[in-house]
Order: C-alpha cells, then structure tokens, then sequence
C-alpha cells in the first residue's frame, strides 16, 4: 500500500518536473519565435517548482537523501546511535508539529491575496507547505517506530 | 547574540551532529527562535516558502541538474572523452590532459562538481587506472582537482547559490567565472606536464587521420552545448535561469533524438530522481532563508561589519582572512550550507571594505571548490573513492600538490580582480 502511494507521489513529481521544464521551453520559444511572450508562464513554473519542493521532502525524499553530517552517527554502534537517531528525529517532530496551528493561521491569512497573473488564492497556492508540515512528522513517527522495533539492523542504517 | 538566538543556535548544532538534516535542522531551529521570542511562528512558512517562490533564479538549479543527469545517461560523456582523447592523448601523461580537457568542456555544460566527477571523471579515471598505467592516487586526484573547474566555469549551481544571498548578478557571475576556470585549467595541466614528464607516465597511441576527423566532427554537437549557453547568456537572449533549461532541452535534443540512447523508462527515472533532488537541495535554500530571516533580526552580520571596521583591516588582509576562514570550513561544510548560511554573514563587512561583490562571488566559489576536495570532509573524494575503489588515503597523499597549486590559483585570483571582472564588464554588466 506504502509502496503504491510513493510510486504514485514519484509519478505526480516527475510530471510536474516535466510540465515545469515544457512550460520553461514554451516560454522562451513564444517570446523568440513567435515575438509573443506569455505572461502566465512564470507564475506557472514558480508554482510547479514549490509544489516539487514541498512535495517531494514530504513524501519521497527520505532522511537520508538530504544534507547531513554524519560522522558522529558513523562513529557510534547500537544503544547510543539509536538514541542519537531518536533524539533528532523526536525533536524535529514535536517543533514541526508546534508550527501547524500558527502555519494555518498564515495561509489562511493568504488565501485573500491572489496571485499576480493567475489570481490563484496564494495561500492554496503556498498551502503545498502543509504537505511538510504534517508528512515529515508522519514519516519520522514510523521512523521512529521502526528505529523502536526490536528488530531495527544497526547496518540497514549505515548509510544515514 | 540574545539568549533566543543562543537557544536557537545549541539546537540547531545538537541537532545536525545527530545527523539531522542541515536543512531540517536550520527549520527546526529558527522556529524553536520563533517560539522562544514570542514571534508569531508563521514566519517560518512566510520565510520558507515564500522565499522560495521569489527566488525565481533558484529554479535553474534543478534544471542545471537534471540537463547534468541526461547527459552522464547517454552517450554524450563518451563522444566528449574521445574528442579529448584526440586532441591532447599523445601527449606525455596524455590521460592525465584528457581528465582535465574533458572537465573543462564539461564545465560549460554542467553546474556541479560532484556530477562531473561521478560522470565523465569516473570513466577517465577508470581508463587511467586500467592495467595500472598510472597510480590509482593519481589518476583520482587528477580527476576531483580538475572536477573543481565544473563550478567555476559556468554555469554553476554554487553561483545561483551566491546570487541567491547576495543580489548580485547571476549573468554576470557565470561570465566572471570565465577567465579564473581557464586559469585553474592551465595551471593543473602543465602541474600534469611536469609530473608525467618527471614519472614516465605513458602516451596515447595516435589514430589515423580519418579516424581522428570522424572523432572530432563526433564531438562537435555536444560541443555546441557551451557555445550556445555563453553567447545567450554574453547577448542577452536569455536569463541564465532560462539558459538551465535550454541546456536540459538541448542534451535532451542530443539523447533523445540525435543519438536515440536515452528510452523513456530511462527518462523517467531521471525525472523522479531529479525532483527528488530539486526537493533536497531546494528545502536547503529555503531554510536558510529563514535562518538569514533570524541573524539579521539579530542583526549578526551587522554586528561582525562594525566589529571588523574597527579593527581597521585592510581589504587584502580582510581577503585573506576570508579565504583562509572559509577553507577551513570547506574541509568540515558542505558548499551548499556554507555558500546560503556562512556567506551572508560576512558579505556586509566584505561590502563595507569595498570589494566587488561579483569578484567576492567567483573567489568564494574557487575556495569552496577546493573545500570539496580538502580532507576530511572532501565530497568530491569519497564519490571518486568510492566509485574506483580508491582508498582516500591513497587519493591525498596524491592530491597534495593539486590542492596546493589549486591555492595559488586562488590567490591571483583574489588580488587579480581584473581576470573576474573584464568578461562581465565587456558584456555591459
């Protein structure tokens, strides 16, 4: 079922990667070719390319696809690197979960403001933020029970 | 610094050296500021996600990315090494020439280190390393060191970075990066002369003229990538942002079309992967946005400019200074954190002793692209390491003599402004 919804979520990033990148080529070809710029297409791209963001860090980018510095994690085994994963993940959670109320009170606010071109309701335009908000706690509770689990492999997470 | 802005900071290290993501930390963090100042929290979303859709140059850089992976996917990577290969491989330590060659026509079409490296760096260095023609040490520290020029040359994703946090011009620090790659071009080849000539290291066996010219003529629509990307970024035909996009179109053109090695299972999977990447890196920009949001709130880098003016530097001691702080948190930092948290925080006092900020641009790229190649934390090493089953340790005991003629590259630079200047002055910026 998990496996369905992130094939799914890939899909859905991929296309607005493509749409994004298509709308990119529209742009330039009707503005030199055809001497007919677009006005929506930024609005468009900028749109896509926030929806990407957020999408994918909520969903299928994993905690270890990002940035990080590892080598205190790498340089400890069992009980303590458990605990150190534990503790950031647990940490990251509650402080994002504290955000919600205050980041819906800010949309909502900029759901009266539309946006240049479109008029799109900004705040359901930035409301892909949510997707952050809420499926990154999401993600790092079932981390944090599988990292729980009796059966968590100190190798499976070697690579953090 | 307040008692929030301590609070904020201890999180924010605690954090990230247990392994949490930069990114997430940075976000973490600041909303932890937020909440502990009484501010309303949904700055964060205001700073995070509203930067990111200003930041409309940001979007070049996962178009930059994903023209790299098509590239790295078809056939391109092998007609721009055999073109290389023809052109300086007779020469002594010839493959040690092509790794360079191949990275600076690289370096016009591509905006990452890592993705020169893990791409057209890794084939070469698989060919030097084959029947142990040249030392495994080697031929990786020739790659990782030449791998440098990537970002320097443009385009480049740490100059989006750069324009991102300082305002500057992104055409006009994609052509100031120009002269200053060339410079670091010629100066590791005739470091690769007189290695090979010293070591012996092996010639490439010349081909035949036919066989040279159908090479050659080969090589010249991938060739076409730069060309096409500098003269419309110099004329103006296109933003560079723009350019990122034509630059994934043309190598799709090339792939896809003219040289049919990229299906379109293949294509997607590049499309998942790169939006996957356009949300790792993306989410980095957008959280330092909102850590800048809390320094300058704290007003840090205005504390640091009144503080350093009355010291009293002089701008070459304040150059140096600089260079030297920011190479040594090239060796702990990723490029990316350093170039959007580390470098708004000393940009006001750099301003202040009147240093160009596009000048200031292209020697911090110059200096975090050595960071990459620095120990112990030099990405660029592990990738190449990693790939070739190189030890690292073979790989430094090498690159040395790289790194330190990559510094005084970055030395003339820094007090030459001139060589980063004139292109962009030319062009009318």
């Amino acid at each position: 079922m998990l496996k369905i919804l992130r094939q799914s979520v890939a899909a859905l990033l991929a296309t607005a990667f493509a749409l994004m990148f298509a709308i990119f080529i529209a742009q330039i070809v009707a503005r030199y070719f055809f001497n007919a710029p677009l006005t929506w297409t930024e609005e468009a791209i900028r749109i896509l390319y926030i929806w990407i963001i957020f999408g994918s860090v909520g969903t299928i980018v994993a905690w270890r696809d990002h940035v990080s510095i590892d080598f205190l994690l790498l340089a400890t085994r069992g009980h303590l690197r458990r605990a150190l994963m534990l503790v950031s993940r647990a940490c990251v959670l509650v402080i994002l979960v504290i955000s919600v109320p205050d980041t819906l009170d800010y949309l909502d606010y900029m759901r009266r403001i539309p946006t240049g071109v479109m008029r799109l309701p900004t705040g359901l335009v930035f409301g892909v933020y949510m997707v952050f908000c809420v499926g990154l706690p999401l993600k790092i509770a079932i981390d944090i029970r599988r990292i729980l689990s009796d059966d968590w492999d100190d190798a499976e997470d070697n690579l953090l | 610094m307040s008692f929030d802005f301590s609070v904020a900071l201890s999180a924010i290290l605690v954090l990230t050296l247990f392994g949490a993501p930069i990114a997430i930390a940075l976000i973490s963090g600041s909303i932890l500021y937020l909440l502990v100042s009484g501010q309303d929290i949904g700055i964060a979303a205001q700073q995070v996600v509203g930067g990111l859709y200003d930041s409309y140059v940001a979007i070049a850089v996962p178009l930059f990315i994903f023209a790299a992976k098509v590239m790295n996917s078809g056939s391109i990577t092998s007609r721009l090494l055999n073109f290389a290969l023809n052109l300086v491989g007779h020469f002594r330590g010839g493959l040690a020439q092509v790794n360079i060659v191949t990275s600076v026509i690289f370096s016009g079409m591509s905006g990452s280190a890592v993705a020169d490296t893990a791409g057209v760096g890794h084939v070469v260095t698989e060919m030097m390393q084959k029947d142990g023609r040249y030392p495994k040490g080697f031929a990786c520290a020739v790659t990782v060191s030449s791998a440098t020029i990537g970002p320097i040359i443009p385009p480049s994703i740490p100059m989006i970075f750069y324009a991102l946090v300082s305002g500057s011009s992104l055409g006009a620090l994609f052509l100031g990066g120009i002269l200053p790659g060339l410079l670091i071009a010629g100066v590791l080849m005739i470091l690769c002369a007189v290695i090979s000539r010293r070591r012996g290291f092996p010639t490439e066996e010349r081909v035949t003229d036919a066989a040279r010219r159908a090479v050659l003529i080969g090589g010249i629509l991938p060739l076409m990538m730069p060309v096409i990307l500098l003269s419309g970024i110099y004329t103006g035909i296109f933003t560079p942002t723009e350019a990122a996009a034509v630059s994934g179109a043309y190598a799709l053109l090339l792939s896809v079309v003219v040289y049919r090695d990229l299906g379109f299972r293949e294509l997607y999977t590049l499309l998942v992967a790169t939006a996957r990447d356009t949300g790792v890196i993306s989410i980095l920009i957008g959280s330092a946005f909102l850590f800048n949001y809390v320094v300058s709130v704290e007003r840090i880098p205005f504390a640091l400019a009144g503080a350093l003016q009355d010291v009293d530097l002089s701008r070459t001691m304040l150059l140096l200074i600089m260079n030297a702080v920011f190479l040594l948190l090239g060796c702990f930092l990723a490029t990316s954190t350093i170039m959007l948290v580390c470098v708004p925080i000393v940009l006001p006092t750099v301003l202040a002793a009147g240093v160009d900020p596009v000048h200031f641009g292209v020697v911090i790229v110059i200096n975090m692209m050595i960071g990459l190649i620095t120990p112990p934390y030099g990405v660029l090493l592990f990738v190449i390491g990693g790939l070739t089953r190189t030890r690292v340790g073979e790989i430094v005991s090498e690159l040395w003599v790289f790194i330190a003629v990559l510094i005084v590259a970055l030395l003339i630079v820094t007090f030459v402004p001139g060589l980063v200047l004139w292109i962009p002055s030319m062009a009318g910026f």
